[in-house]
């Protein structure tokens, strides 16, 4: 057998993977080329993505899981940058929604289980370094948000938090067999829609999100979502009005004086995050 | 992508760390392939927890929290060589140039025969470009700075609780007061340092502010160095 490879054969993986790395990363730290691209191929198998492993690879932000892997290795110089360059982003990210001092306190607590407890070796590359840090942070600051709802509906005080959406107040709230009626309405003509259009009504009325910010959040242009937002707000109208002469039986004209668009939208707010008020009263939280 | 299940319906209890977060941070970065996006749409449909840290991260990225400061060190390469791979070349030039403005183009006027009339001097020959793929170029070294170092002497910063003054590099506890004489541990090296936080947790929060820290806690002074 010739040991000579052929010049239609495919390269080795690992010497595949060994250019991608010598175009994309700075190897600036202890860690070097070929301890990397052994990490980056054990993810590979692991992640039994589809497609080939070399593509999959290829995908990743090579150079922030080079950086993440480093100081998950306890590398001080990788710690130092990574600080350096996502430290005040981690603060200020928590500030956003917290109240000091416990954007404070969250902030430095996910610093140190970064460090402390490795939990930089979690980040795989998928997305980039600082929006993972992001969800880190999100979602430490999520439950540091429901630890102090606890605390404020044990105490009975009501508690503010910055930038929190759910403490809006003054939103009138449906009367109780009308609302609860069109609540229902509501959720069964939602279930019935397609997953991406569900989703865009749960953003835009049950999170509050400005299109703007759902731009972000879906990676799409404004622009798109605005028409889809549209268009998919006409198909629970119609759904909702489909379901409503099928259960309660009354007449189309009736239904449609209550449920044009305008007080649609109202009522789409309220119902969608009723429930999560109903729930923090009940002390489910 | 290996989707965790999601429990539906929101209880309220903390998110669970079994939520794929970097599903999340990959929607938002546009880095999902279709049905690895399709996938997590779905779930995310059906996850009020998942919803509530996609919103906060989506809220981040619109306000511009996102981004990347300029001053990254992430270096881009291209497919032009770096500088430093130019320095031979550009040494050879040097040395060839220098020899043929030595060469004697004058008139001969030593003894040996004169060339003949149809002798026309050679072209100074091209500079003689050597690559030698087979030796690598070394690596400018780069010695790490530490960050402590690059903010401004006598900037203060909060943590924890507690307020620290950047001296000589080193973020020092306001409390500290060297005539106090307070029993004093010191750690040197990550490793040391490591085992002082496993002693005393209390310290983690201080981390934050990198490797030279000076912290008085319950009447003792710890200190740490790289």
């Amino acid at each position: 057998m010739s040991s000579v490879p052929r010049p239609d054969e495919p390269a080795a993986p690992r010497a595949r993977v060994l250019v991608l790395i010598a175009a994309r990363v700075r190897t600036r730290f202890a860690l070097d080329a070929p301890a990397f691209a052994d990490r980056l191929l054990d993810w590979a198998r692991r992640a039994q993505t589809g497609g080939t492993q070399h593509d999959a690879i290829e995908r990743l932000a090579l150079d922030d899981l080079y950086l993440a892997t480093a100081c998950a290795r306890g590398e001080e110089a990788a710690w130092n940058e990574c600080l350096e360059r996502h430290g005040s982003f981690v603060h200020g990210f928590a500030r956003r929604f917290l109240r000091e001092p416990a954007a404070g306190d969250v902030a430095d607590q996910v610093i140190a289980d970064l460090w402390e407890r490795r939990k930089l070796e979690r980040y795989e590359g998928r997305s980039t370094l600082r929006t993972w840090l992001g969800a880190i942070v999100a979602h430490a600051a999520l439950n540091a948000l429901k630890a102090g709802r606890r605390t404020s509906s044990l105490d009975g005080e009501e508690r503010q938090v910055a930038g929190d959406p759910r403490a809006v107040s003054g939103v009138p709230r449906p009367t109780a067999d009308g609302g609860l009626l069109l609540s229902g309405l509501v959720r069964e003509a939602l279930e019935s829609l397609p997953d991406e259009d569900k989703l865009l009504v749960l953003l835009y009325y049950e999170q509050g999100l400005t299109l703007d910010e759902m731009a972000v959040a879906l990676h799409a242009s404004k622009a798109t979502l605005s028409r889809k937002l549209k268009a998919t707000r006409e198909t629970l109208r119609r759904s909702i009005d489909a379901l409503a002469r099928q259960r309660v039986g009354s007449s189309a004209e009736s239904v449609r004086e209550g449920l044009d668009l305008g007080r649609l939208e109202l009522d789409l707010s309220v119902i969608l995050r009723a429930g999560e008020v109903k729930q923090e009263r009940d002390g489910a939280v | 992508m290996a989707l965790s299940k999601a429990r539906d319906g929101s209880n309220g209890e903390p998110l669970s760390a079994t939520h794929d977060l970097e599903g999340l941070a990959a929607l938002v970065d546009g880095r999902l392939r279709d049905e690895e996006r399709a996938a997590l749409v779905t779930h995310l449909a059906g996850c009020a927890e998942c919803r509530d840290a996609l919103a906060l991260l989506a809220r981040a990225g619109a306000a511009g929290l996102l981004a990347l400061p300029s001053a990254a060190p992430h270096v881009s390469r291209s497919s032009f060589p770096p500088l430093h791979a130019w320095l031979p070349i550009a040494a050879a030039l040097v040395l060839v140039v220098a020899g043929v403005t030595r060469l004697d183009w004058s008139p001969a006027t030593h003894e040996t025969t004169s060339p003949p009339a149809h002798y026309r001097p050679a072209k100074p020959p091209s500079p003689a470009v050597v690559v030698r793929p087979d030796v690598p170029t070394p690596k400018p070294r780069i010695d790490p700075v530490d960050p402590a170092l690059l903010v401004k002497r006598g900037a203060g910063r909060k943590v924890a609780g507690k307020t620290f003054r950047l001296i000589a590099g080193e973020w020092v506890d306001s409390a500290f007061d060297p005539a106090a004489a307070l029993p004093t541990t010191v750690a040197r090296g990550p490793d040391q340092r490591a085992a002082l936080l496993a002693q005393r947790p209390a310290l983690a929060p201080y981390v934050t502010l990198g490797g030279r820290v000076v912290v008085v806690l319950e009447g003792t002074v710890y200190r740490w160095q790289p």
